[in-house]
Formats: C-alpha cells, structure tokens, sequence
C-alpha cells in the first residue's frame, strides 16, 4: 500500500480506491474518546478522520486496545465522544441524544457481537421477531434466518444451538430490519474456523443482497481480505489502509 | 493489610446499598413494631404492679345502703381479712366556676387524718386534706389537668340537695381510678368525671350517714380466699342494702386497665409478631435470591482456591451487617415508638409515673429471629452453589425448559417477541415470582389490620351513639327515683322526648356459673335506647322474659328458651327463674334487658327510674344544663355530643397513633420486598435488557418488559392481601374480644382501598427508583461479558 494513502486519511483528505467521498454515507473528523483514570488520560480513540462508503465493507485490523470497539460502538450510536464529529448520513453521532441514538439503531444499524447476545427464553425465529416487531422495514424472520441457513432451526432454543448457530442468529437478528448499517465486533471471536466461515459468509451474502455498509471488527487478518478496505488501527490511530482491489468470497478463506 | 474479601464485602455491602438499606428496612420495620409493643405493654403491666403494690390497693370491694361504722369490727374480724377501710362514697353533680357545664363528682369520704391506709393516693401537686377541714378536696389527676383545676381552685358539689364548696388543696392519683370512668360510661372523659376526696364526717353528714359507712375496701391476708371473705362479707352487709361484694376483676378501674393491658398484651403478641416474621420471611427469600446472583463470583473464588469455608465466612459478614444494619435500626425505631405509644397512654392511665420498661428477651429474641432468617437463608443458598462444580457454577444457571405456546407458535404470532420473553419467563420459573407475590399479599392485609382500628372506633361509635342511644343526654338521679321524677325531667327546658331507664344490678345464676351485672329496664316501645342485633336490627322490648348480650348467654352458656335464676341486689332481693326470649349484640358491656314493667313487677314497686334518657333541642341546650344544675335529685348528666367527642379525641389519639406506625411500618416492608425484587430482576436481565437496548428499543419499551411482571405481581398480589386482610381481622378481633368490648371485624371500604393503593405505591416508588438505574443501564459493558 502506498504511504500516501494513510497520510490522506489522517489529513482527512478523500482516501484513494473503493471509497467515493461522494457516496460517504459515515463521516468521522477528528473524533477523539478518552477515559480518566485519576491523574492520567487514555486515549481509546484520538483525532481520527474516517469516510465510509454507501456498501462498503470494511474490516478493522488492529491489537487489543487500540480503539476498534470504541470506534464501532461510536458508529453505532452505542457510545459517546469526547470530542470530534461523527455522522452518517444526516444523524449527528456525537453530541445527540439518548432518543436519538436509540431511534438511530432502531432504524438503521444491525450490530453482532462475539458473545451472541441471544434472549435464552426466545427461540430463534422469536430473537429475530424481536427486531422485526419494531423495525419498519423488515422482512420475515423466517427469511432472515433462511439468509443465515438456519430455516431448520426456527423453534429451537439458544441452549439448543452450537456456538456458530447461534451467531447465526444474531445475524438473522442483526439483518432482519434491512439495515443500512451492518456493525460486527469480532463475530468469529469465539467459533472455530469452519463455523467462523459459514457465520462470515452470511455476513457476506447479506452485505452483497441488501447492500448494506458493514463494518467487521476482527483479530484475523485472513479474514480482511473478504474487504473493500482494511483499516488498520494503532493507539487510537488509523495506522494504515489497504484497499482490496477484489473481495474475496468468505468461502475461499483458511486459518 | 485488609484481605480482598474484605475488600471486596465493603465494596459488595456499597455497590449494593440500595438493597442492603431496603432489605434493613423490611426487617427494621418487624423488629419496631415488635419492640415497640411488646415495651409499651410491659410498661403498661410493670407499672400497674408496681403502683398497685406501693399504694396497697384493695382486692375486695363492698357498697351498702348505710351500714353502722360499729360493723368494721365484724368485717376486719372476718378470716382472711388483713384490712378494712370504711367510707363513705357518693356520686354528686359538680359545678366549676363560671362554666355551665355539670360535671359528675365521685367524692370519698377520707379518714379523719386525711390518709387511707388502703388504696393510698399519691399526690402530684398541692398537699393533703387538713384533718378536719371540712372545705378542702383532692381532686383527681385527670379531671384536674382537663378542667385546668389547680391548688386553690374552688369546685362545688351537690351534696344531697346542698351546695357545698371546696377549694381544692391538691391533685392526686389513686389506684381505683387510674383509669377513671364515670359510672355507665365506656370511657374516661375527664372532663365530666372527676374523683374527690374530702373530710369524711363532713360528708357523712351531709348524706346523714353520721357513724355509718356505704363502701367498704378490704385488703386479703397472704393467701385468704378472696371468695370467702365475700360470701361473708355479702352476709353481714345484707341486712343493711348491701350490694353484692366484687373483688379486683369487677372493680371499674381495674376491669379497664386489665382489659386495656391484656388488649395491649394481645396487640402487642398477635400483630408484632406477624410483622417480625413476615419481615424474616421475606427477608430470607431476599437475601436467598442476592445470594444467588453471586454465583458466578463464588465460582470464581472456589476456582481460585477458596474454601467454602471461608467463602461462607465473607457472605455470613455480608449477612450480618444487613442484617445488622436492619437490627439496630428496627431496635431504635422500637424504643422511639414505644416512647411514644407510652405518651400516648398517659392520659388514659393516671399512674403517678408511667416508665419505660423494655424487658430484655424482646430486643434479643427480634434480633435473633432476623439473624436467623438471614442465616438460613445465607446456608441454604450458598448450599445451592457449593453442590455445583466451580466449572458449572462459572457458567449461568442453565436455562430452565422454556415453553412453546400453541397460541403463539410459527410465525402468525400474536405475541410480539418481546412480551414472549415476560411469559416464557414467568411461565418457566413460576416460583420466581412468588416471593414478590407473597411479599406484597401479606403487606397489604398488615395495613388493613393497621387501619382497621379506626374503622372499628367509627364503628362503635356509629352503633353505640347512633343505633343504640339514640337520645342527646342521660341524667342519673341520685337514687332510683318514681316516675314523676321522669316527668319532671320531661318538663326541663328544651327537653322534647323523655325515657326512664332503670338499671337494677343484679346476679344472674345457672347450674353451673353466675355473673353480676345490671338488669336495665326499658319502656316496651323505647326510641331512644335500643336493642340491636348483630345485622344492628332493632330487636323489640318483649313483655316477659329476658333479653342478653349475646357474650353473656355465650358466658353463662345460656340459649333462647332457657330459663335462668334472676337476684335483683336491691330493696327486698327478688330471686325470680326468667326465661331467655333474645340475643342482643352488645358491643360494650354484658347486660340483661327486661320490659320495664315486667322489672317493676319484680320489684314490686310502680316503677322507677335511676336515669332519664332524653332528646334535647339543640337550641335549648344551655337551658336545659341550667335547669339540671338546679335540680337536687339529679346526680349526674351524661351529653351525648360530649362522650363521642371525648372518645374519638382519647381513644382516636391512641389508635390513630400506633394504626399510622403499623401502617408506616407495612408499607416499608411491602416497599422493600418490592423493590429488591425489582432490582434483582434488573440485575438478572441486565444483559438481555441491554441487548434490547443495542437493537433499538426505547428505555421506556425496555422498562415496560422488566416491570411488566412487577405490575402483574402486583395486580395479583394486591387483591389476594385485601382477600387476606378480610380473614386476618375476623381472627384478630376474636383475639381482642374482651368482657367488656367486642370489635365488630368490619373494615370500611375506604381502608381496602387505602392499603390496595398504599402498597401499590411502595411498588411503583420501587419501579420508579429501579427505573433510574435502568436508563444508566451499560450497553457496552454487558457486551464485554460472555454469555
Ligand atoms: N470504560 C473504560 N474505562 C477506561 N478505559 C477504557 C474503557 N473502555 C475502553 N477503555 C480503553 O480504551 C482503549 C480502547 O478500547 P477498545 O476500543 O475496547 O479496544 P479494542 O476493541 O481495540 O480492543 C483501551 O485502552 C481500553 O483500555
Ligand atoms: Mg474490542
């Protein structure tokens, strides 16, 4: 990758390939969070500029504790700033409010997350019922967990479900409303390399059918190169970008 | 260097302190009103124990017409006899200067050095009667503070016809009056009754009683027989009008003391103790299910290599000091509300001091109930975890076996998914719920039973005042009197309606048992005193036979039809078989009734009357105080207006009292349980309410999934206590029921509805303050936890 690049997102200048700034539906200037324990701040984000793309799919590279969760959960309404901006769209990110950002996730944003977060007293099919109750644009849970390959699973129980199952779930869960945005924190943190597999090509097919922006946080190289771009976080920092000029089907992937 | 667990029991015991006070409140509130009870009662006995001893009060009383003072040798002479005071008691109308109002007197005849050996009176301001001084008084303690009457005051007193004047010289307190109640009244009214105590050959002479007696107070020798003594003592009498000796148990005072300490008593062993455990109860079901959200931490130190031991130790200490907490202040609350239950008896019981006691067994036996239950609950729940491996116990309890619902099955659900939850839930764990359930079912029937002392008094007063003496005043003569004597009270100013009353006291005998009291004679079509039966409908005057108080057939264990032996204790002592031809349901006393003119064929007289019941018009009030004022036969006038006020202000104030601290104390605990359930709910949902939250439900749809099951606990709970609340009172009156009262067990609709809302409050106060929390609920946090 040439350094050129890195340098045109840390200055905030339109990133080179995939991402028209034109079609930024995320825009992030300056964005800072920072924790203070005592006498000493932490920095868990600082003065970061990113533009995401309507459709585009992201991976977020990057060791443990360098901002990648603090950075998705901003996205996603879920987390507030220090300071800096962030949008998408027309929703201001930071500085809105507790109803806002709820209608925000409501409307647009689909999250999965290493730890599924199922309701245990919900079968499947209700999991994903319980987006579809409240979203506007929805499709049938049924549909949903068709996209995932779990059409045979409707009426069982997460204690009922193996580990990529239930994923699987979440997924169907994460997709069911048609979001806009598609938010995934290491969603092949707690599976083997098989299950992880069949969840990231879900993640796929779902990204590609709906066109919907996703953004997946992982610890696995391999998996970035099912992206549109790698970013690469350091310290708070995007330390580096990649731009893949093919997406490679999650299929196709080993580790 | 303080152990992590220590550290760790500091940080739980903050983290958690709105659990810890709440719970510390629901087993505070036990321990207050068990404590607070429980002292005032034994303040209560102690201090009539004690006085009782220190003033030496009698245990035998006698009154006669007019006996020779020369008959003391013969009564002291009885066996068993230790010592007899001779007097003369008379009942006289009282007039205070410059007020309109006539007072009843009882005056008491003193000894010529001015000092009863028996029955000693203890005086509270002033100094005692100069032997001799025909013109000073004591008066008693509760008329005095009343009628503002002080050392040099003057009160007159109608003394058979002539006005006699007294200054009074001191206040003092007696053991016969320390509850003082006029003669026929249910209450003290301090105001209209007072004692006085004068020279007691001025006032023999005044009732030309010179070297006679008319009361006797006798003291029994160590180990006499209270029953001999009278038999003898009702023989030697008898030729001189003697009416039937009585000992303690019928003597006024005592009788209402008694009856009021053993209420109290039953007050203080029956309620208190149904708070406490109640209270431990809900508290062991609490502290069971905290205990069990921690299971994962204790893993977590089993894993570490903790024993269950020491793991026991930290949650014991976590125990201990909430319920610690709770104990010390449930003690204080206690003793504050004992205090002030004790301040509110004083005007009631004229002790010459009313002190706290608190028995020591009453703070250690609450304290022990609480840390019992705490305890239990702390082995049984850690007993829960410690039989699961630590692997086991590291994971979240499995899920129990989640239902499907056929109504709700595939996808033309009815039920969104979210509701699901709340059913699946509920149905999957039914016994989760029942703690809160029960929690609020038995708070609710411990406000009714709070309230319902006052529904009772409004009661009495509705039934006693209204249906039963439907008349505005009664004048008692000073001696039964012919029934001119009636008319001439119909003719006094602004009298419209004028009805005899005539009470005869009598002893009524069967095989097996006999009881004294008074047969009341009754016009055949009286209006203003009626006979009510238990629906309170009027139950006519029959021309033969007797009617009873329901308690006094049930006592004599007599049935309509039955005939029993009638002594009237007066004049010629008539001795008559009377059959019983009705029931009547007294609320106060036991008394017989008969028709007037079947008592006056007994009597074999034309009919006479010891009272008059009259209908005033209330414009002709004052007039009609004058003219009782000037009448010399009368001996006292009872205002109805007056006895109904003095008894709403007296026993309303005392009830008011410790109903408001019973209440206060039952919301507390319903508050408590309600609110740590929620807040463990909360805690156990934490995860799946955040997820919610992330997938974009609004904090108020959220809210409304975790109190959802609250409410319904709730709704349930509120109308199985109110269902409760109904049988409690019908067993607690049956514990309250005393020889002189029976407690109707009605409670007013208003009161059902106060606890209902009462309790409903303390729930939705608890989802309110949970609420909060709820609206700070870590969405990022719970997505850094597993599963
Ligand atoms: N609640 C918090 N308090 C203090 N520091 C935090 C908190 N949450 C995150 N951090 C810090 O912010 C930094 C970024 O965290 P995170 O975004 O979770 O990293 P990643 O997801 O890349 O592992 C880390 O250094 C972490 O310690
Ligand atoms: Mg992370």
């Amino acid at each position: 990758m040439p350094p050129a690049s890195d340098l045109s997102i840390s200055t905030g200048v339109a990133p080179a390939g995939a991402a028209m700034p034109s079609d930024a539906v995320f825009t992030v200037r300056g964005l800072t969070k920072s924790y203070r324990m005592g006498e000493t701040e932490i920095f868990a984000l600082r003065d970061l500029d990113l533009d995401i793309a309507r459709g585009e799919f992201v991976v977020l590279l990057g060791p443990s504790g360098s901002g990648k969760s603090t950075l998705l959960n901003i996205l996603g309404g879920l987390d507030s700033a220090t300071s800096g901006d962030a949008h998408w769209r027309d929703h201001r990110l930071v500085g809105a409010s507790q109803a806002e950002l709820t209608r925000y996730r409501r409307e647009h944003v689909g999250f999965v997350f290493q730890f599924y977060n199922l309701i245990p007293s919900l079968t499947a099919r209700e999991n994903v019922q319980l987006v579809t109750d409240i979203a506007v644009t929805a499709m049938a849970p049924e549909e949903a967990l068709a996209m995932v390959g779990l059409s045979e699973r409707l009426d069982h129980f997460p204690a009922q479900l193996s580990g990529g199952e239930q994923q699987r779930v979440a997924i169907a869960r994460a997709i069911a409303k048609q979001p806009d945005v598609l938010l995934c924190d290491e969603p092949t943190g707690a599976l083997d390399a098989p299950t992880g597999v069949t969840v990231l090509s879900a993640i796929e097919t779902v990204s590609r059918r709906l066109g919907t922006t996703t953004i997946v946080i992982t610890h696995n190289s391999v998996i970035a190169a099912m992206a549109d771009r790698v970013l690469h976080l350091a310290g708070g920092r995007i330390a580096r970008v990649e731009v893949n000029p093919a997406r490679r089907p999650a299929t196709e992937l080993q580790w | 260097m303080v152990s992590a667990l220590v550290t760790k029991l500091g940080r739980d015991l903050w983290a958690m302190r709105g659990q810890t006070l709440t719970i510390a409140l629901v087993i505070a509130s036990g321990i207050a009103v068990f404590v607070a009870s429980l002292s005032a009662y034994h303040s209560l006995v102690a201090s009539q124990a004690d006085y009782y001893v220190v003033s030496r009060f009698a245990d035998v009383f006698a009154s006669s017409r007019r006996a020779p003072l020369a008959l003391g040798e013969r009564i002291r002479a009885i066996e068993g006899v230790a010592e007899a005071d001779l007097r003369v008691v008379e009942d006289a109308v009282i007039e205070l200067p410059g007020d309109p109002l006539p007072r009843t007197g009882r005056l008491i005849g003193l000894p010529p050095d001015g000092r009863p050996t028996l029955n000693r009176l203890h005086l509270l301001s002033g100094r005692a009667v100069e032997p001799g001084a025909r013109d000073e008084a004591l008066v008693s303690a509760g008329f005095a503070e009343a009628n503002r009457i002080r050392p040099g005051a003057i009160v007159r007193a109608r003394l058979s016809g002539r006005l006699a004047a007294y200054t009074v010289v001191g206040v003092a307190v007696s053991p016969e009056y320390v509850y003082a109640a006029a003669p026929g009244d249910p209450l003290p009214d301090d105001r209209r009754f007072g004692v006085l105590w004068v020279d007691g050959e001025s006032l023999a002479t005044a009732y030309d009683m010179d070297g006679a007696f008319d009361d006797v107070a006798i003291a029994l020798a160590p180990g006499a027989s209270a029953r001999a003594v009278m038999d003898e003592l009702d023989r030697l009498l008898a030729r001189y009008g003697g009416l039937v000796s009585y000992d303690r148990s019928r003597q006024t005072s005592h009788q209402f003391l008694s009856d009021e300490i053993v209420q109290q008593g039953t007050m203080a062993t029956t309620i208190p103790p149904i708070f406490l455990l109640v209270a431990a109860f809900l508290l062991n079901g609490v502290i069971g299910r905290l205990i069990g959200t921690q299971r994962e931490q204790i893993a977590v130190l089993k894993a570490l290599g903790y024993g269950d031991r020491e793991i026991t130790r930290h949650y014991v200490g976590f125990v201990v000091a909430v319920v610690g907490l709770g104990i010390g202040l449930g003690l204080g609350l206690g003793l504050l509300f004992g205090e002030l239950m004790m301040a509110s008896y004083r005007p009631f019981f004229r002790f010459p001091s009313l002190d706290y006691t608190l028995r020591p067994w009453v703070p250690l036996v609450a304290a022990s109930i609480a840390l019992g239950a705490g305890l239990a609950a702390t082995a049984g729940a850690l007993r829960a975890v410690f039989r699961l491996e630590p692997a086991a116990a590291m994971r979240p309890p499995a899920p129990p076996a989640y239902r499907h619902f056929l109504f709700a099955h595939g996808s033309n659900a009815r039920v969104s998914a979210a509701w699901m939850m709340v059913l699946r839930e509920a149905s999957a764990r039914p016994f989760r719920s029942a703690l809160t359930l029960f929690g609020v079912a038995v708070s609710v029937p411990l406000v009714v039973m709070s309230l319902f002392w006052g529904d009772a008094i409004d009661l009495m007063i509705d039934v006693q005042f209204a249906a039963v003496e439907r008349g505005d005043a009664v004048v008692t003569f000073v001696e039964p009197a012919p029934t001119r004597a009636v008319r001439a009270v119909a003719r006094l100013p602004g009298v419209l309606l004028a009805e005899p009353l005539r009470a005869e006291p009598a002893v009524l005998r069967t095989d097996r048992d006999d009881y004294r009291t008074a047969v009341v004679g009754l016009p055949a079509e009286s209006t203003l005193r009626r006979l009510l039966d238990a629906d309170l409908r009027p139950v006519a005057v029959p021309a033969e036979g007797l009617v009873l108080s329901s308690r006094l057939a049930e006592r004599l264990h007599l049935r309509v039809g039955d005939a029993v032996e009638v002594e009237i204790l007066r004049d010629r002592r008539p001795v008559e078989r009377v059959t019983v031809t009705g029931l009547v349901d007294d609320l106060i006393g036991l008394s017989a009734y008969m028709s007037e003119t079947a008592l006056a064929r007994m009597m074999r007289d034309s009919g006479r009357a010891g009272a008059v019941s009259v209908r005033l018009d209330p414009r002709a009030e004052g007039a009609f105080q004058a003219g009782v004022l000037a009448s010399p036969r009368i001996a006292s006038l009872g205002i109805k207006s007056l006895a109904v006020e003095n008894f709403r202000r007296s026993t309303g104030a005392v009830v008011t009292m410790v109903a408001s601290v019973f209440a206060l104390f039952a919301v507390s605990i319903a508050f408590g349980v309600v609110y740590n359930n929620v807040r463990i709910a909360l805690q156990e949902k934490s995860r799946e309410l955040a997820t919610l939250r992330i997938i974009g439900f609004t904090r108020l749809e959220v809210a409304r999934l975790l109190f959802a099951s609250s409410a319904i606990e709730l709704a349930v709970g509120i109308p199985l206590g109110l269902v409760l609340g109904y049988h409690w009172v019908r067993i607690l009156v049956l514990a309250f029921e005393t020889e002189m009262f029976r407690i109707p067990p009605i409670v007013a609709p208003a009161s059902y509805l106060w606890s209902a809302l009462a309790v409903a409050a303390a729930g939705f106060v608890s989802m309110a303050i949970v609420g909060r929390r709820l609206a700070r609920l870590d969405m990022i946090g719970v997505l850094k936890e597993r599963d």
